[in-house]
């Protein structure tokens, strides 16, 4: 356990659900630090968000996984000490869509970003841990280039059986059209899903399925990708909240509607790599893994 | 217990760890569980006993059985808490003596709520508020919160139980009890077997369908 007076406490950097967030000194080592403060009522005890990031992202130690340095817990304050990161993926984006214009990124520049998310990812499935709130809010960014997941409030792990999984997680933005229906079965696709959405909305420079309630998310993804029936998507009319009313649509054209909406010029990898993360049947979706071996990858996967 | 306002509507009561056993027997099971946790926490923390605090197991039992059934506590969230109280006694404290240590920590009692309390919190997504742990445990919710912090960073803040492990020490250390224990000797092995085979058979990762099967069995 380190002091609190070794960090210097500098300029406020962000505002998450429950936490503030400061750029710090490391008075002793020079180093920025990012200080997570969680303000405790001293009958409340420490809440269940901080109790779950603190113990699982100790363990989770990789390049693409922001550290977790230290832990100063007091009586009135938490506070999480963390690797400095410049930037989030959210800001970095809309710093480049000056105005009502969408600009997405360059497709180097994507096809760098989403590698990194996969790595990230895949290494949280392989450790059991589920993230559950990916959006590019809390893809935090250097000025490297580098990327990593931040952000574990809503993780879990998911290697022992509990019954209390909940269907209010990740923002509805970037949420799988299988948690909307109420499955609460969901495992490791649940965070390709949001994997899927954010390609898009680094392509596009918008965000894909940008819905304001459960109904309008779920018509907005039907829209796009098609409404699923039984034939595409076994035991899909079984889930608690399936709307057997809902207007039959064909998948559009996704590789159009991408391509109508950034200047790049799209190869079909990408396309096919986005509609194996966009499936929706959560059975149907790739793995971590298996996007990172995806051909899309070639070049990163000939380098190692 | 009418104040009690449980936050969590699920049926967590039912088990989750031994999901055959007849509706009848599940009450004799959580018997001889707490009763083997009872055995545990007294043996590893006797020698803590003073004149203001008593390890002895007959009080343990008694009071783990009504915070269990109070906090309608799954069997798998009883044996993780049981886990951390064992590392905290094993591990966890060596390095720190006797008279570093607050006095709650000397109460078995105590220390087994904050490992529960711990327990509940990272298995759930919906848990209690330290109110509801409040009129669950009769503390007063600033001695719970101290009691969380204390037990928290004594664990270096690790609750994650690999499943591995944990089967591991249920069979090693936690089933020895229901062994050891001249109370428990009328339980019958075969069910006892069936307890530990159970737990063993478990693949550490659940696929969908797992993770749907245990629902099921346990919402039944």
């Amino acid at each position: 356990m380190v002091a609190p007076s070794q960090f210097k406490q500098l300029e406020k950097v962000g505002n998450g659900t429950y936490a503030t967030v400061y750029k710090g000194l490391n008075k002793t080592t020079g180093v920025y630090v990012a200080l997570k403060e969680v303000k405790l009522d001293s009958e409340e005890g420490t809440p269940s968000t901080a109790i779950r990031e603190i113990s699982l992202m100790k363990e989770l130690k990789h390049d693409n996984i922001v550290r977790l340095f230290d832990v100063i817990h007091t009586e009135n304050k938490l506070t999480l000490v963390f690797e400095f990161m410049d930037n989030d993926l959210k800001k970095f984006m809309d710093n480049r869509n000056k105005g009502n214009s969408h600009k997405g990124l360059e497709m180097d520049l994507v096809k760098y970003f989403q590698w990194q998310l996969l790595q990230g990812v895949a290494f949280c499935h392989e450790n059991r841990i589920l993230h559950r709130d990916l959006k590019p809010q809390n893809l935090l960014i250097n000025n490297r280039g580098q990327l990593k997941l931040g952000d574990f409030g809503l993780a879990r792990a998911f290697g022992i059986p509990v019954n209390t999984f909940s269907s209010e997680v990740v923002t509805l933005w970037y949420r799988a059209p299988d948690v909307l229906m109420g499955s609460r079965n969901y495992c490791t696709s649940i965070d390709i899903w949001s994997c899927g959405c954010i390609l898009a909305e680094m392509i596009m420079g918008k965000p894909l399925f940008p819905g304001s309630n459960d109904e309008e998310q779920l018509k907005l993804i039907f829209d796009t990708m098609g409404t699923p029936v039984e034939q595409t998507w076994p035991q899909v009319t079984q889930l608690a909240k399936y709307n057997p009313l809902l207007p039959p649509h064909m998948p559009r054209d996704l590789k159009q509607l991408l391509q109508n909406n950034t200047e790049e010029v799209l190869d079909d990898n990408v396309v096919d790599l986005l509609h194996g993360l966009l499936q929706l049947n959560p059975d149907a979706r790739l793995s971590a893994k298996d996007a990172l071996n995806h051909p899309w990858f070639a070049e990163y996967n000939h380098a190692n | 217990m009418q104040h009690l306002t449980p936050v969590d509507k699920t049926t967590e009561s039912t088990s989750c760890l031994i999901d055959d056993i007849k509706p009848h027997e599940k009450s004799s099971h959580n018997a001889k569980l707490n009763g083997s946790v009872a055995t545990l926490l007294s043996a590893l923390t006797s020698n803590f006993s003073n004149q203001r605090i008593n390890n002895s197991k007959q009080l343990i039992l008694h009071f783990i059985n009504e915070v269990v059934k109070r906090s309608k506590s799954s069997q798998l969230v009883v044996i993780q808490a049981t886990y951390l109280f064992h590392q905290i006694y094993t591990k966890a404290l060596k390095p720190v003596s006797i008279t570093d240590m607050p006095e709650f920590a000397r109460c078995s009692k105590r220390v087994f709520l904050s490992c529960l309390i711990l327990a509940h919190k990272f298995s759930n997504d919906s848990t209690f508020s330290m109110k509801t742990w409040c009129l669950i445990s009769g503390l007063k919710p600033r001695d719970l919160a101290n009691m969380e912090r204390w037990t928290l960073s004594t664990l270096d803040y690790k609750l994650r139980i690999e499943s591995s492990v944990l089967n591991k020490w249920y069979n090693t250390v936690l089933s020895e009890s229901f062994v050891s224990n001249p109370l428990l000797s009328s339980v019958s092995s075969s069910c006892r077997k069936r307890a530990r085979s159970e737990f063993e058979t478990e693949p550490y990762i659940l696929s969908p369908y797992k993770l749907h099967k245990w629902e099921h069995s346990a919402t039944r």
